[in-house]
């Protein structure tokens, strides 16, 4: 494989691309390449009276890995020649379990900043070998997606932490996981995976497509990850789904889907993903199908709570009074006699107050964002309360619908209602029910439009065959979605 | 030219939305009401309620926006559950589109304190309703005030 890299010279020309390719490797060549890197690290040897030379990237290789078991057995070794050398190297002297030629300096480079010492024979050749650092984040149990019965091993930020979890939870020898580099900076690792013979191959042939096709900078953030892989369609809602449990990707997997895991990312991608995919949560596996179906219909209720409930409260306390039964609608304008603010301007500075105390929250150090929330939450709101600036029913019916938002399994589909709600919220202010109506039928409009990897979002709700709202009994539901396409439709006897 | 065309569509929706024909009333400026008292008098037609508004017209409709004009707050008859009415001569039918069809109906020869009249009929309601009534026109039962307080008579009213 030939890697484009961009030498340090070129930095912040990217129309000046420089791709050398079979450049001859030597010891000024790799010199230059790491110019002014305070953590490269290159060690003149002499072995077997012959001068050879070492490098590696401090931190990214294990020092006493690379003394013991590279440097020490070469120094053993007696006179030889240097094209003897270089044998005795890649043929069994260094004892490691990954060692490799290195064709051009480029691969040279790709292996230093991979976590390999390069060895370098002069006009002989240069040989690689895996020393990596093992200082890296363990697998800890998931800090999001939070299980009690199910297993507890989170994605970390190692990519191969991550393949192997999923190795450990699909043991077939049809996993496949297709490896590529994406970003000409960041070279990230990018892995998609998938079962040979079971997920459908266009599936992956589309991913892979769009994997190659990604030319950026970097793919260092969740969102650049995103946006490029699912095609960048303006809409807030999710076209992936993330999840952080090595047991929910292999299970994604087992359906037909395709995952995506990219080094530095504590988390995998599972793709194509329809409304449905979004509003189940691995939990539900882990229950009865009865108290699961019954989780599934109330966190349907809680999606349509959080989208609708400002909205149409703001319709009727502003357009539709002689919808409320009289004596909800005595307490409420009792308890709105004082209030200086609008129903409307009420509801909707709520609902900002809202996400404002949900971004302290995130930014905070845990310890104190949970106080932020406390005294945003109840302290502020009660105070408001108290001194008559909001009412309590718009205050309820705020709190209700942040706390419906939060039983959705996916945060970024929680993110995308929330948005949503406004706007809701706000055509509500202007039009009523008519507005609310209109929004919604808009957003299903756009929901409709949307697809992932060709699997359209509202799929669940147009094809009987689907996953549906209710979790069946596993003893039935014995075929893989149709929806997916996948090779091999049945999943048991 | 898309983007022009979706910029444009925003604008005449939200320029739409501005212009509907009903502005809404927020809920704190309203006044809901629990009992309405129709009242002909000599050659004017009276309408009070249960939280002191009353208004004055030739036609029932006039009373009520009369009523409207002068109260406090925004009259919401909308919420109205009892209809005292004390008619000679004026149709039913007038009153069905200025009131809610299942308020309940009764007659009465003038009740002065309708707050009270409230209370009692939440306790004694009267049977028919004002759909009923303009669906089929029957006898009516009728409030009378008392020494000691209200009574729903439900026998034929004399006269």
């Amino acid at each position: 494989m030939l890697w484009r890299v961009y030498f340090p010279a070129e930095q912040g020309n990217l129309t000046s691309e420089v791709v050398c390719l079979k450049q001859e490797i030597t010891d000024q060549a790799i010199r230059q390449m790491f110019q002014g890197a305070g953590d490269f690290i290159a060690r003149e040897l002499l072995c077997g009276g012959q001068r050879i030379y070492a490098y590696m990237i401090d931190g990214l290789v294990s020092g006493s890995d690379a003394s013991h078991y590279i440097m020490k057995p070469l120094s053993d070794l007696e006179e030889a020649s240097m094209e003897r050398l270089y044998r005795c190297a890649l043929d069994g002297t260094i004892y490691n379990s990954v060692a490799e030629p290195c064709e051009d300096v480029q691969s040279v480079a790709m292996k230093l900043v991979n976590g390999y010492c390069v060895v370098l024979f002069p006009a002989i050749g240069a040989a690689a070998f895996e020393v990596k650092t093992p200082e890296k984040r363990g697998i800890s149990p998931p800090d999001v997606e939070n299980t009690v019965k199910g297993p507890k091993d989170a994605f970390t930020e190692t990519i191969r932490t991550n393949t192997s979890l999923v190795r450990r939870h699909l043991r077939t020898p049809q996993l496949r996981l297709y490896q590529t580099v994406v970003g000409r900076r960041s070279l990230t690792s990018v892995t998609a995976a998938w079962i040979e013979g079971l997920t459908n191959p266009e599936l992956v042939k589309r991913l892979q497509k769009r994997l190659d096709e990604i030319d950026i900078d970097g793919l260092l953030s969740p969102a650049a990850v995103e946006e490029y892989v699912s095609g960048s369609r303006k809409t807030p809602f999710p076209l992936l789904q993330y999840t952080q449990r090595a047991d929910k990707f292999a299970a994604g997997l087992l359906t037909g889907r395709v995952g995506l895991l990219v080094d530095g990312l504590p988390l995998g991608y599972l793709l194509p993903v329809d409304l449905g995919y979004l509003m189940t949560s691995q939990e539900d596996e882990g229950v009865d199908y009865l108290s699961a179906s019954f989780i599934r219909v109330l966190r349907y209720g809680a999606l349509f709570l959080s989208l609708l409930l400002p909205g149409i409260y703001i319709a009727l306390a502003t357009f539709h009074q002689q919808m409320i039964p009289l004596p909800l609608l005595r307490a409420m304008i009792e308890s709105k006699q004082s209030v200086p603010f609008s129903s409307a301007a009420e509801v909707l500075g709520l609902l900002l107050a809202f996400e404002l105390l949900q971004q302290a929250g995130i930014h905070l150090p845990q310890n104190i964002g949970q106080s932020v929330s406390i005294i945003g939450g109840i302290v502020v709101g009660t105070a408001a309360v108290e001194a008559s600036l909001i009412s309590p029913a718009a205050l309820i019916v705020v709190s209700l619908a942040g706390v419906c938002g939060f039983a959705m399994p996916n945060q970024d589909f929680g993110e995308a209602l929330r948005l949503c709600r406004l706007a809701l919220t706000l055509i509500a202010a202007f039009a009523g029910l008519f507005g609310v109506a209109v929004g919604w039928i808009l957003l299903l409009i756009h929901l409709s439009g949307l697809e992932s990897l060709g699997l359209s979002y509202l799929a669940p709700f147009s094809e009987l065959e689907s996953a549906g709202i209710l979790r069946t009994r596993l003893k039935c539901s014995k075929l893989r979605p149709k929806s997916l396409h996948p090779l091999d439709r049945r999943n048991q006897k | 030219m898309k983007q022009w065309g979706i910029f444009l569509l925003i604008i005449l929706g939200g320029g739409l939305l501005l212009r509907l024909p009903h502005p809404g009333t927020d809920i704190a400026h309203l006044e809901p009401v629990e009992v309405v008292q129709v009242r002909q008098m000599q050659t004017q037609i009276e309408v009070t309620t249960d939280t002191g508004a009353a208004g004055h017209g030739d036609t029932l409709a006039q009373a009520v926006e009369d009523m409207k004009e002068h109260a406090m707050g925004e009259i919401f008859l909308d919420t109205a559950d009892y209809l005292l009415l004390d008619l000679h001569g004026l149709e039913i039918e007038e009153l069905y589109p200025l009131f809610r069809p299942g308020c309940k109906v009764c007659n009465t020869s003038g009740i002065d304190d309708l707050e009270t009249a409230g209370v009692y009929l939440q306790t004694h309601e009267p049977e028919k309703s004002l759909l009923r009534i303009c669906a089929e026109p029957t006898e009516l039962e009728e409030l009378v005030q008392t020494e000691g307080g209200m009574v729903l008579v439900r026998e034929k009213r004399d006269g």
